[in-house]
């Protein structure tokens, strides 16, 4: 006998022995192992193993086959078996089966657009490479009792953590959004853009199609575009024409010679906290604008790229007086914060993170939890409560032999099968709804790109689902005892009951909880949106003032005051319910070194108030007659109250290198966002340095008005588009986020209120069914259908209330805590949580009313002839 | 194949238990069917064919010992009963009287191996 090194292969053999025939066994491997070894003499191993694998697969044939196989795969046939008596359950009650399949799969669809929401937002900015070591420069600023944080700082900071800083790889330097008018031939368009520093491109994976990869905005005469953009001015097919890179494209009433295209970047991401569609060098913008130095000045986003392995808590406290140390008029602590965690959590009070969108995503992720629960709720409520019908199919299960195991094994089956179907309704219905949610959120989430981890989730999803919901009522069912079952002793015990009433109460508090956070966010929208901000800003259009409209003002605006429906023209350095910019260093008589008080300034023409339709409290407005009102001042009452003037009307003020007297002190107006306090005001007469130009027009004649706008504007500025806006809607924009969560939450509620009295209804038509004999005995005995009613719709009623109660000091809690952000909010009344929880008392009611009526009605004969 | 019950397969595996005699066992029938036909074929079909053939009572088959080479297991050696005989004759008479009704064949217009 020769010596082999090879054998078959094991998994093989011992595969072929598993199925093959006892009987032919011998025979067999005897045969497979000859061919073996004689292929071993003329061919490889591997070839030898591969075939005898193949021969063993070709004994799969029915002479060849162990006679008891089928026993040895009984789990497989116990499968089919449940699989099918789920299907025939499934027909057989087809109004529960309908009730828990659109619960389930109305609350997984939700919670699957709510991940996908929660995706999209969580991935903001991740497409940076080195996003773990990018790092905004952010500043808390003192002014007051009050500490507001921005991330707009002083210039000479990059220099300093470049040069001082080992920890730091890199350090970029962008403008705010710019918005130029961009024009290459007949082309002109306003695009929105930055100026940025060349490390801005190394710092960022920005994509560039085009052009060179390195030493971008170094040159000061290069300008880089998006595709969309490249698109837009040298056409669709700007890659092949290779007219892009080298062209030349024209700011508009700027001096400057046109800038060449030096590179073209991939748009970007919707997923990108930053968006811009062209970069100009910020060497262009640091040779214009000599104050960017002044350490007093901020305007800036600051980036720094940090080596790995530092210690970022203590670069940020060491770097905290950088700016401290060369100001004096007020405070300004530095910090750093992750750029990753910039989109997310960028909302600070008093110095301390305090939330941003994460909020929303906690939120959303708790409402996604609540559905979940709500449809595992009804489905486990249902499973239970339908236990009774089915412990005679338990007992005998059990009685012929069935164990525990095989009885949870059936449960679970039907549950899973339950689940599977509404796991793909629910995958229907995300498909569906995604375009109109897509609208609502302000995104554009394909199926198409949800990648596996996705699929994973929302698989992740269904199994959780379906472990909460089919556990119980398995464990449950499947505990029975046999003998009393079929003896007819069997009851359900009061445990289960209250178990059950407990998770309807659980379920209708957490609907009562979402309504009064739709409730209240609908308030708090609608409080923004009638709020009165001091002044009129309805039929109030604004426009940019440029080009010739700048430089003949005055002629512009007497030509527009001709237009028949033009009310009041003026111009003004910004909106006024939104004035960015601010200083520190104001000096007026009886200011304490201790004063550190910011003030908003924002410069004005004549006929601001009257355009805005704010009101004087004390003194008068600026005159034409007055020359030296070029030097005065209006300011608002907060600032009167702020530095303190008893008698503010001509007392002196002075900053930024001139001083004159105020005039008049104009009553509060809204200088920024709802979220914080009104802030002292200083308006300043300076045509100079305005740059929008605001309309009022007669109301009812907004049509009128613009017509005659345009003709004028083409007149004076025809190499300008004109885009105008609405004070109003600009106002309202600013909310949107806000406006947005208002309708999620109200579709959320709805859809929780609406599971939720699926599967009362569930309860109230099983409850009817079981209670019919007593019924029927009650109507014979002369019961009216009134009282019928009452009896069936109590204890759900009770329920119900026991749920309001629950609800309604944790719904207090949590709208006090989100409308708290707000400094100008709504005040919550008893009223809105007696609305919600009498609004679900009342549904509640409706729906079991119903179908008690229904059962009230019936004929006592039918019901009791059975026995 | 009329009723013969015999299927082309079986019948050049029958006829192959016939030739190998005291070497027909599955593996070495289907050695023998592959170096015969250039067909490759798996031992299991050759089996299934087998166990076919010995159920319609054309072939019987006995255990005897192997060789080292198969684990010293034994192996079936399958031959051929009179009445599997019987039908492979059958087979080829009835193949015959086809060809003779043939017409290039009947007229002589035809060479073929005088054997057939």
């Amino acid at each position: 006998m020769r010596q082999h090194n090879h054998h078959p292969p094991k998994i093989a053999q011992r595969f072929l022995r598993w199925f093959l025939h006892p009987e032919l066994a011998e025979e067999v491997e005897g045969d497979l192992e000859e061919r073996f070894y004689a292929l071993l003499e003329r061919k490889s191993a591997v070839r030898a193993k591969f075939d005898y694998s193949y021969q063993v697969l070709h004994y799969l044939r029915g002479f060849a086959l162990r006679k008891n196989l089928f026993s040895i795969i009984n789990p497989l046939f116990m499968f089919r078996h449940n699989f099918r008596l789920s299907w025939r359950l499934l027909l057989k009650n087809k109004g529960y089966s309908l009730i828990n399949i659109g619960g389930l799969a109305l609350g997984m669809a939700v919670a699957m657009l709510i991940t996908l929401w929660i995706k999209d937002e969580l991935s903001f900015d991740g497409f940076h490479q080195d996003l773990d070591q990018l790092y905004v420069v952010k500043r808390h600023v003192f002014s007051g009792n009050e500490i507001q944080t921005s991330e707009y700082v002083t210039w000479n900071i990059a220099g300093e953590l470049q040069d001082k800083y080992p920890e730091v790889e890199n350090v970029s330097i962008n403008s705010f959004p710019q918005q130029l008018v961009l024009t290459n031939e007949d082309r002109s368009f306003r695009e929105q853009g930055l100026f940025a520093t060349p490390s801005f491109m190394d710092m960022f994976s920005w994509k560039i199609l085009e052009g060179k990869t390195v030493g971008q905005l170094r040159d000061p005469g290069s300008i880089l575009i998006s595709a969309s953009l490249a698109a837009k001015y040298f056409g669709a097919d700007w890659r092949e024409n290779e007219r892009a890179i080298g062209g030349t494209i024209q700011h508009t009433s700027s001096d400057l010679p046109p800038f060449t295209v030096s590179g073209v970047f991939e748009d970007l991401p919707d997923q990108s906290s930053m968006q811009f569609d062209y970069l100009l060098p910020m060497e262009l913008f640091e040779k214009r604008n000599g104050w960017i130095t002044n350490w007093n000045n901020s305007g800036f986003l600051i980036f720094a790229k940090m080596r790995p392995g530092t210690d970022i808590a203590a670069t940020s406290a060491r770097m905290k007086d950088m700016q401290n140390e060369h100001i004096e008029d007020f405070r300004s602590d530095l910090f750093l914060q992750a750029f990753a965690d910039h989109h997310l959590y960028n909302v600070f009070q008093d110095d301390i993170q305090s939330g941003g969108r994460i909020q929303y995503i906690r939120i959303f992720s708790m409402v996604a939890i609540f559905l979940i629960l709500i449809a595992s709720i009804n489905f486990m409520n249902l499973a239970t409560a339908r236990s009774m019908h089915r412990a005679r199919e338990i007992g005998v299960r059990k009685a012929v032999g069935a164990e525990r195991r095989l009885l949870i094994g059936q449960f679970m089956s039907e549950s899973f099968f339950l689940l599977a179907i509404s796991f793909s309704v629910a995958l229907l219905l995300v498909t569906i709804a995604l375009p109109a949610f897509n609208q609502l959120t302000d995104k554009s989430i394909t199926l198409g790109a949800m990648g596996l981890n996705t699929l994973l989730i929302f698989a992740g999803i269904g199994l959780l689902t379906a472990v909460l919901a089919g556990t119980y009522p398995a464990f449950y069912l499947s505990s029975f005892n046999a003998v009393k079952v079929l003896k007819g002793v069997f009851r359900q015990s009061v445990g289960t009951s209250r178990l059950r009433q407990g998770l309807v109460v659980f379920q209708f508090a957490m609907s009562i909880l979402l309504i009064v956070g739709a409730l209240t966010v609908h308030r708090q929208i609608e409080y923004i949106r009638s709020k009165n901000l001091g002044m009129d800003r309805e039929n109030v259009l604004y426009f940019r003032l440029e080009g010739d409209l700048r430089q003949q003002f005055n002629t512009v605006k007497a030509e527009l005051q001709q237009v028949p429906g033009i009310a009041s023209i003026t111009a003004t350095s910004s909106n006024p319910l939104d004035i960015g910019s601010n200083t520190h260093s104001v000096e007026w008589p009886g200011k304490t070194p201790t004063d550190q008080i910011s003030f908003r300034i924002l410069n004005v023409n004549f006929d601001f108030l009257e355009v805005m339709k704010m009101q004087l409290a004390e003194g008068r407005d600026f005159n034409v007659g007055f020359s030296r009102d070029s030097f005065n001042y209006l300011i608002n009452e907060t600032a009167a109250k702020a530095m303190g003037l008893d008698l503010p009307v001509d007392q002196e003020l002075s900053f930024w290198g001139s001083s004159g007297k105020i005039v008049g002190v104009i009553k509060d107006f809204h200088t920024t966002s709802l979220y914080s306090d009104i802030e002292p005001t200083i308006v300043r007469l300076r045509p100079q340095s305005t740059s929008w130009m605001y309309m009022r027009t007669e109301p009812g004649q907004t049509d009128q008005a613009i017509a005659g706008l345009q003709t004028i504007y083409k007149k004076f500025n025809p190499e300008y588009p004109l885009e105008y806006q609405f004070l109003d809607e600009n106002y309202l924009n600013a909310y949107r986020s806000e406006q947005t969560i208002g309708q999620l939450s109200f579709y959320f509620t709805l859809f929780a209120l609406v599971i939720a009295c699926l599967g009362l209804i569930g309860l109230a038509v099983f409850t009817g069914q079981q209670r019919l004999k007593e019924i029927s005995i009650r109507k014979v005995m002369g019961a009216s259908i009134s009282n019928l009613v009452i009896l069936l719709s109590r204890d759900f009623l009770l329920l119900i209330i026991l749920s309001v109660i629950i609800a309604t000091p944790l719904a207090i809690v949590f709208t006090k805590d989100w409308l708290g952000k707000f400094a100008y909010h709504t005040e919550l009344g008893a009223g809105i949580f007696l609305l919600a929880g009498s609004g679900v008392v009342f549904i509640a009611l409706l729906v079991v009313g119903f179908y008690a009526v229904k059962v009230a009605v019936i004929n006592p004969v039918e019901a009791m002839r059975s026995e | 194949m009329k009723e013969t019950g015999l299927g082309e397969f079986e019948e050049v595996i029958l006829l192959l238990v016939g030739i190998l005699a005291e070497e027909a066992y599955a593996y070495k029938l289907s050695e023998e069917f592959e170096s015969q036909t250039g067909r490759s074929v798996s031992i299991g079909a050759v089996h299934a064919a087998l166990s076919r053939l010995s159920e319609k009572g054309f072939l019987r088959s006995e255990m005897k010992e192997g060789s080292a080479t198969r684990g010293g297991r034994r192996k079936r050696i399958y031959s051929i009963t009179a009445s599997g005989e019987r039908t492979l004759r059958e087979a080829r008479d009835f193949r015959i009287a086809l060809w003779n009704q043939y017409p290039p064949l009947s007229t002589g217009n035809l060479n073929l191996d005088p054997l057939l």
